[in-house]
């Protein structure tokens, strides 16, 4: 094994020193450019995508090598098990990847750290880390893709993107690829055996056909989804797309200025009063409050997210530090320190309770935190606390119309008027009549009785929460809330179009939802609803039908194909439940991995059987 | 201990739509030199690669020194050792770093069996340096250093896919008086496929005829060509079709003569007088070496000569 990894360090050690050069060299000049560490996220996922192609072009040609016949032979024809074999050369590889992709990085960010004012967390070291696993397991699935006979393997990239592309804490993110770099390998030890076929296998089998199902699951989905949009742009019919949307559908409802809003939802509405309360929307007594954070960034986020950084008045750029959990100023014209920016503005070391999100596109401009909401004064240089929520209610969005600012939170939506003594006071509470995750906006109107809220929801529509609704609700004067009616927003898109995640695959549509339901990415969540609530919502009749339906297809299409491979009776029968419970990526999995035997050879005819004596 | 070392049983391999092995049952004995011979596509390399356990049988069995092929052990392994024509070695390594990188995977598995002597002996041959590059060898010179190292691991079976391809005179003797000795030294097997039928004739014990996927021929080598004749035939007029006459693999018409190759034909005094019936004014019968011998055989079913028929 030590000699398997010394070989495997000789061979690549020359590319690895020039990719050690090149990446150095590339890293540095782009850091001149751009703060690398707190660079946007986009610039985050750009680095990821090359990286990854980089361990990916490495497995492919590593072991597009080894898979030589002569060359596999080699390899695998010694008396060392395939394991230590496999451990030699997966060691060396990740030493490689260590070396000539995070040593650059390392290096650099340790100079940034010691040299410079810029902002260098704990969690940006973590980072590398963090990538340096994912160009690993890139790596792994290269190797997976060479190895595994079938031409279809290549769907297990789906597998990293799944685990491991969320925004969610370093130490999570970490543990995350990890455990994402242990499946890749344990799936390339199925495939790194003389005969690379995983033959029966059963652990094998197992291990290959959950990721591969979860694979094609989402691959027929993003195929599936956009096919049916192409067809429908290339007729004019796609409801995003085209001039003339649906009357009285969520397109509509969503699009529309805030006084077109009011006014179709007041068409649901029974009071006398409507009238004249549609008669006096104007420009400035009408405003639209929408949803501005659904994520807050976790504290130790792996990447950037939100507003990481902010410029106030004075020409200081202040980043914000996780490790202190407030901004970190320097001077943009001299370089120099401008010290720390807490919850107080400048100079106060007071840390935020999560990392804040500026808004604010007239007037004064905010930060939210998960529970406090502060307003910029004198340049920017002072912070102004405006409210705090407690325990699971979370800030979301602001809004002003008038002297009266409108506050979004997961829970309510609070109408906030300046007290005498200068600090905002709440005026009114209003309950959200909808789930905060459905909310698509709220647009507000001062009227004479008072002020009028429409609420629309539907933003899940796609993912299968088929109601979308608009409800009017007016504050009185004395801060009494009346729901005055709502209505239906008709659906733009068909039925089996917005439940398609469930109708294909329940149990795979359930997998795929949990990494997102149970890792804790700073999801503002629905106030006092479970986690689990996406995974328990009503479907119509016909998405019913149309999922069992399929079931019973793929059920009966693995029948056939089983009826020639080589199977035992067993395995049979649980590849057959199995398409059933998992429909057509079960299907495709098992056409996948149990190719059908080829048809025995005729029996020989008496002139082909003559042989000479033996 | 089971007797044979190579066991196959109706064995079929179907690979890209072709049935590479057809059926073949095949029971090879202990100890020797076996030689396979076969046209191109026979199923000699397929076998082989199903013997090691590196394609499943499509149906079938097929054991190697008792054990199923589909499950051998690393220990077992050990115990095979195998060299392909295209002498396939790491090529960014040194031949000292190479050489002690299988010397102590083999000294691991099975202690003792490292014959150190052995793999001098046979690289000595060759103008291959410890510090060389695996790369920077001829391809005679790796064959030299791939087949040193697989004399030196002593094998139970050795099995040598067209090994002297590519070397000189002088090499392919040393290496074929190497791998003799092994196979007294230590009593191993030796599966030796190769076309160059005066190598076989040398050194192998039994011979091997692979046809298709099936097995045509088995015994020593003698035996072989002592059951093959060729008959020359002078016929004054029209040559009568004599291909169709029992025995018969090979007709040619060499210098007005005619020239039949038979095989198994016991009555030779009744197949001259078949001859002789169909008009031959004279006919002499005399044996054949090795090489025409399979080359006739061969050529009976061979895909060319069907065509050309």
């Amino acid at each position: 094994m030590l000699e398997l990894f010394l070989s495997e360090l000789r061979r690549f050690r020359n590319a690895g020193l020039i990719y050690l050069a090149a990446s150095l060299v590339v890293v540095a000049v782009l850091n001149q450019m751009l703060d690398l560490a707190s660079a946007p996220i986009e610039v985050h996922c750009v680095m990821l995508l090359l990286y990854g192609l980089s361990g990916l072009g490495f497995g492919l040609y590593q072991f597009g090598t080894y898979r030589q016949p002569s060359r596999w032979i080699w390899l695998q024809h010694r008396p060392l098990h395939r394991a230590q074999i496999l451990v030699g050369i997966a060691a060396a590889s990740v030493l490689l990847v260590a070396l000539a992709m995070a040593l650059p990085l390392f290096f650099l960010l340790g100079l940034q750290d010691h040299f410079t004012q810029r902002v260098v967390d704990t969690r940006h070291y973590a980072g590398i880390v963090y990538l340096a696993l994912s160009t690993v397991s890139a790596w792994l699935a290269g190797a997976y893709i060479m190895l595994h006979r079938s031409r279809w393997a290549f769907v297990i990239l789906v597998l990293p993107v799944l685990l491991t592309m969320h925004l969610a804490s370093y130490g999570t993110m970490l543990a995350l690829a990890l455990a994402c770099n242990v499946v890749l390998l344990f799936l390339v030890y199925t495939v790194f055996r003389p005969n690379r076929s995983t033959g029966d296998d059963v652990p094998a089998i197992v291990a290959s056909a959950v990721p591969l199902q979860l694979s094609f699951y989402i691959a027929l989905l993003w195929s599936g989804s956009t096919l049916f949009q192409v067809g429908q742009m290339a007729v004019g019919a796609h409801p995003l797309a085209g001039e003339h949307v649906l009357a009285g559908g969520l397109v509509e409802a969503t699009r529309a200025e805030a006084r077109d809003s009011l006014l179709a939802g007041l068409r649901a509405v029974n009071d006398p009063r409507a009238a004249a309360w549609a008669a006096g929307f104007a420009k400035n007594n009408t405003a639209q409050l929408r949803p501005a954070v659904r994520q807050y960034a976790v504290r130790n986020i792996v990447s950037t997210r939100g507003t990481g950084h902010f410029q106030d008045g004075q020409g200081n750029r202040w980043v914000f530090s996780h490790d202190r959990m407030m901004y970190r100023g320097i001077d943009r014209r001299s370089g120099a320190s401008a010290g720390w920016y807490g919850a107080g503005g400048k100079g106060d070391l007071t840390p935020f309770d999560s990392q804040p999100s500026a808004q604010g596109r007239r007037g004064p401009g905010y930060l939210f935190t998960a529970h406090d909401v502060y307003e910029f004064e004198q340049d920017g240089l002072h912070l102004r606390h405006l409210l705090h929520v407690d325990g699971a209610e979370q800030g979301a969005g602001i809004e002003s119309v008038g002297l009266r600012r409108f506050l979004l939170t997961n829970r309510r939506v609070l109408l906030l008027d300046d007290g005498s003594s200068g600090q905002p006071a709440v005026t009114a509470a209003v309950p959200l009549p909808l789930p905060f995750g459905d909310l698509v906006r709220v647009d507000v109107a001062q009227v004479a009785d008072g002020t009028l809220l429409g609420f629309v929801s539907g933003n899940r529509r796609y993912d299968g929460v088929g109601s979308a609704q608009q409800v009017m609700m007016l504050v009185d004067a004395a801060g009494r809330v009346t729901e005055l009616g709502r209505r239906e927003l008709a659906h733009d898109f068909p039925i089996l179009f917005e439940h398609k995640d469930w109708w294909v695959s329940p149990v795979l549509h359930a997998v795929v939802a949990l990494p997102e339901i149970l890792i804790e990415k700073g999801m503002v969540p629905d106030y006092g609803a479970s986690r689990f609530a996406p995974l328990l919502l009503p479907r119509p009749g016909q998405v019913w039908a149309a999922m069992i339906v399929l079931a019973l297809v793929s059920a009966l299409g693995a029948t056939w194909w089983t009826g020639r491979a080589r199977l035992s009776p067993r395995a049979r029968l649980a590849w057959c439940l199995a398409c059933l419970l998992i429909g057509v990526p079960g299907l495709l999995s098992l056409m996948v991995l149990q190719p059908r035997a080829a048809r025995a050879p005729a029996p020989r005819t008496a002139d082909s059987a003559e042989t000479a004596p033996v | 201990m089971n007797d044979y070392v190579i066991e196959t049983t109706d064995l079929c391999l179907r690979y890209k739509g072709k049935l590479a092995l057809d059926r073949l049952t095949l029971k090879l004995p202990r100890g020797g030199i076996h030689a396979f011979v076969g046209a191109n596509g026979a199923g000699k390399s397929s076998l082989f690669r199903v013997l090691l356990g590196f394609e499943p049988a499509t149906s079938g069995s097929a054991r190697v020194l008792g054990h199923d092929c589909a499950s051998l052990s690393p220990a077992l392994r050990g115990r095979i050792g195998f060299v392909n024509e295209e002498h396939t070695l790491p090529s960014w390594m040194r031949v000292r770093d190479l050489t002690r990188m299988q010397q102590r995977h083999y000294e691991q598995a099975h202690p003792q069996r490292w014959n150190g002597e052995r793999y001098d002996e046979v690289l000595s041959h060759f103008n291959v340096l410890p510090e060389q590059r695996v790369a920077q060898l001829s391809r005679g010179e790796r064959a030299g250093l791939n087949l040193a190292l697989a004399l030196a691991q002593s094998p139970e079976l050795l099995i040598l896919d067209e090994p002297t391809l590519g070397l000189d005179v002088v090499a392919k003797r040393a290496f074929l008086e190497a791998m003799l000795q092994s196979s007294i030294d230590d009593a191993s097997t030796i599966v030796y496929c190769s076309h160059q039928m005066d190598e076989i004739e040398r050194v192998a014990d039994k011979l091997v005829i692979l046809e298709r996927g099936r097995l045509r021929y088995m015994s020593g080598p003698d035996e072989f060509c002592e059951r093959v004749q060729l008959w020359v035939a002078e016929f004054p007029f029209k040559v009568p079709e004599v291909r169709e006459l029992p025995g018969v693999l090979q007709v040619q018409q060499l210098d007005g003569l005619t020239h039949i190759v038979t095989f198994d034909q016991q009555d030779g005094a009744a197949f001259e007088a078949r001859l002789k019936l169909l008009g031959a004014r004279r006919v002499q019968a005399m044996p054949l070496g090795l090489d025409r011998a399979v080359n006739a055989f061969l050529s009976h079913g061979h895909a060319g000569a069907r065509r050309a028929a």
